[in-house]
């Protein structure tokens, strides 16, 4: 069952990306949590898998493959309506993974304006989706900055030590040379309670910092147990605290929108 | 069927269901629950002929409408505190709303059927216990009166990306079981079992024998409006929707119409009382039918404009009283007999040419039966008692053709409106023919001269209705202005003023409606439409009537 013309909240269908130069930060969680949150609060949301390593992908049990593979979908002047997967859950689609996503580059690089190619592809998907959420590769590529160029809102993890810090800020520099700059976002992510700095640094540097979330995502078992259970965090645990904070997230990385009524 | 729909026989198990898809497929029981349907449609069936199945689920506490349109998958609204018969205005907005809107028009949706379902709902898994197909088994009975078991109804609904898999399963299910293949769609089924005939008119279409006595035809034709009358009344008296009225009138107006032009059906008198009485039906339900109108045209001056409350309030008052009459009228002794007799009268005509009689005395008027306009104008009475349809229907076409055209000789586009209406009478008096003898005239022809001749009613429709708003309102500002609408005008200079600019949007309309005249007076009376006159009258297809 569809729940109707999407985008029906009347604005433009908003992407979000998650990203970050550093890997295994909790990009990929996050993008999964918040696409699934996204899709039970009425809007209908598409996640786009661009990480080779698939992780995404495990998680809804699709298959990792791309009929055509990474150059049909950036090569093809086809619509990439026909590579989308229904996942288990109403009104979340996922585009998923393949391997040959670690040529992108090189895909990318073959076409015209290579730096406004995903922006192209996400282009018809307006119509049919009211959200958008890219989970990136980590890496500083023109993939990166396809997706700077293609998300309205850059969300960022930021594991609360010095060095990731200092990661983010290196990332806040990168953005603003993007021309169409988006809204970038970093949030704690991984923060261990039990560790003094990162106590600290989540009390702190949000007060001082505009593009710090005030929400922060705890490094908790529940979390980890995503990729056993391969289903969202919020599907099997949705009163667990970490749960609460990625509904947290949602709701700065969307700017305070309200959800949308289902059946709207 | 709707997308994915699968219907097995009434007698057909659920558990047969889950025995076939757990013998291929890994299995996972996902919901199980009951619900209510409620089946719904106009009273014409325009979401039917649209291809549109329309239900209002209630689960629980929850309700939604589903709507499904052929092809598609269903799409779903909140219907919390609808009630049903319910116009598609007092729907909250949705995409459900935007999709029935246009085809449902001023119908009100009425519910044709309950419907209590048992859902068991699966989903089918691949190896890595992905959900690939969802398949909802429905075991569905007809609640209320006419209780019983309906078609067993299996959904299959591949997720996306993997509509290969839905097509397997469904050719699964064909091969295992046996799918009924002679029903349309669930809901249908429902409405059949509720005793509706989706698609069908309220009343049969007629077909005439070409070579039948004309008089056993007329009657059949008044006849089958008589039952559109009594088909519609209950619609009327309920205040359903606007549209049984003008049903109703159309087959009142309809029936004095022939009775003008073939008087020799019953005596002179018996057909006098019959008119008398048809008159009356006609003037009583006016006013109202106006009213509705009225409220029709200026429903979007309504909504945009907050000052003219007071005139929605005003002519709502107005429209109350006049279905009151309309009521109070169809209810009376005369109002309920009227009907009735003229039925007994209409198949004793029928008996009677059907066992070779002549003319039959009936009454179905009092005995104080003044004359009327029954015989007026210009077109003769014809012996039909002895003549057959075909020659009978082509030459009353050509009567009803000149009379228009010879009304219409002086019409410019400054004719004053009276006079305009009488020109319309007079089509309306062709339509009504056309439509009542449409089965023995030649197609293509026919097909002609009503797309001319409804042009032609459209526009002087217009000016007419532009002609009763503007008497409506200067009633209605009159009313204003020596303080009778006082209580409901808070601001009466800005009431007056909003009325003051509908009216002269009603008179842009007319402005417009009177230039088309000209030119769809032109081509009505021009030589193409000559020659299909022509050739309802029996001519071949190069000549025309003189």
């Amino acid at each position: 069952m569809s729940r109707g013309p999407a985008n029906s909240g009347g604005g433009p269908v908003r992407s979000i990306a998650l990203y970050n130069i550093k890997g295994g930060v909790g990009k990929t969680t996050t993008a999964v949590n918040l696409a699934y949150l996204a899709a039970q609060q009425g809007r209908r949301t598409l996640l786009w898998d661009l990480d080779p390593q698939a992780a995404a992908t495990y998680l809804f049990r699709v298959r990792a493959k791309v009929k055509g593979g990474g150059e049909r979908v950036i090569r093809d002047r086809k619509p990439i309506d026909s590579a989308i997967k229904g996942t288990d859950f109403d009104g979340l689609d996922l585009l998923p993974a393949d391997f040959t996503y670690r040529h992108m580059d090189l895909l990318l690089d073959r076409t015209k304006r290579p730096t406004r190619r995903l922006q192209r592809i996400l282009a018809p998907l307006t119509d049919d989706y009211d959200l958008v959420i890219l989970d990136c590769p980590p890496s500083v590529s023109l993939v990166s900055e396809n997706v700077l160029r293609a998300a309205d809102t850059v969300l960022s993890p930021v594991i609360p030590t010095t060095l990731s810090v200092r990661t983010f800020d290196q990332l806040c520099e990168f953005v603003a040379g993007v021309p169409r700059r988006p809204r970038l976002v970093g949030f704690f992510s991984m923060v261990d309670r039990r560790k003094t700095l990162h106590r600290d640094l989540v009390a702190r540097l949000p007060t001082e910092r505009s593009d710090l979330a005030t929400a922060a995502i705890p490094a908790q078992s529940a979390i980890e147990q995503m990729a056993v259970r391969r289903a969202p965090l919020p599907y099997y645990a949705p009163r667990s605290v970490a749960a609460r904070c990625y509904q947290d997230l949602l709701v700065e990385a969307l700017g305070g929108q309200p959800p949308l009524a289902v059946g709207a | 069927m709707e997308p994915g729909e699968l219907l097995f026989g009434p007698a057909t198990d659920p558990s047969q269901v889950s025995a076939a898809l757990s013998a291929h497929y890994r299995v996972r029981v996902e919901r199980v629950g009951a619900q209510r349907w409620t089946c719904l449609d106009t009273a014409d069936w325009r979401l039917h002929r649209a291809g549109m199945t329309l239900r209002d689920a209630r689960r629980a506490r929850r309700r939604e409408l589903l709507l499904t349109v052929r092809g598609d998958r269903a799409i779903s609204a909140a219907a919390a505190r609808v009630r049903w018969p319910g116009s598609v205005a007092s729907l909250p907005s949705s995409p459900v709303r935007e999709r029935i809107e246009r085809p449902v028009g001023m119908r009100a949706l009425l519910p044709l059927a309950e419907v209590d379902v048992q859902s068991l709902g699966f989903g089918l898994l691949d190896d890595d216990e992905k959900t690939r197909v969802r398949v909802r088994v429905d075991q569905q009975r007809l609640a209320g009166d006419r209780a019983a078991a309906l078609p067993l109804r299996v959904v299959i609904t591949p997720v996306r990306g993997y509509e290969r898999d839905g097509r397997r399963c469904a050719a699964m299910l064909d091969d295992a079981m046996r799918t009924m293949g002679d029903v349309d769609t669930a809901a249908t089924a429902a409405m059949v079992a509720a005793g509706h005939r989706p698609g069908e008119p309220m009343v049969a279409a007629l077909t005439l024998n070409p070579a039948a006595s004309a008089r056993a035809s007329l009657a059949a034709v008044l006849r089958r409006w008589s039952d559109v009358i009594d088909a519609n009344r209950a619609g009327v008296l309920d205040d359903i929707d606007i549209e049984y009225l003008h049903e109703l009138r159309t087959a009142v107006r309809g029936t004095r119409s022939l009775l003008s032009l073939v008087p020799d059906l019953f005596s002179a008198e018996q057909v006098q009382g019959a008119a008398r009485e048809f008159a009356w039906l006609g003037r009583l339900t006016t006013p109202l039918r106006d009213l509705d109108v009225t409220m029709r045209e200026l429903a979007a001056d309504l909504a945009r404009d907050p000052d003219l409350e007071p005139l929605r309030a005003y002519f709502a008052a107005l429209r109350r009283r006049a279905l009151q009459d309309v009521r109070a009228g169809l209810q009376s002794p005369r109002g309920v007999s009227l009907t009735a007799s003229w039925r007994v009268a209409l198949d004793r005509v029928a008996r009677d040419e059907a066992s070779g009689g002549g003319m039959t005395g009936v009454d179905v008027s009092g005995d104080d039966v003044p004359s009327n306009d029954v015989s007026g104008d210009d077109v003769s009475a014809h012996e039909v008692s002895s003549a057959r349809t075909r020659r009978v229907a082509g030459e009353l076409a050509i009567a009803a053709y000149r009379a228009i055209v010879k009304s219409a000789a002086t019409v410019s586009a400054q004719t004053p409106a009276d006079e305009l209406h009488r020109l319309r009478r007079r089509c309306k008096r062709m339509r009504y023919l056309l439509d009542g003898y449409a089965s023995v005239y030649p197609r293509e022809s026919h097909r002609e001269v009503l797309g001319a001749l409804t042009a032609l009613q459209d526009c002087l429709g217009d000016i007419q209705d532009v002609d009763v708003r503007r008497q409506q309102l200067t009633v209605a500002a009159s009313a204003l202005a020596d303080g009778r609408l006082a209580r409901t005008a808070a601001r009466p200079a800005e009431a007056l003023l909003a009325m003051g600019a509908v009216r002269e949007r009603r008179l842009m309309i007319d402005g417009a409606a009177r230039r088309s005249l000209v030119k769809r007076l032109a081509r009505f009376r021009g030589a193409a439409i000559q020659q299909c006159i022509g050739e309802l009258a029996g001519a071949p297809r190069s000549g025309a009537p003189a």
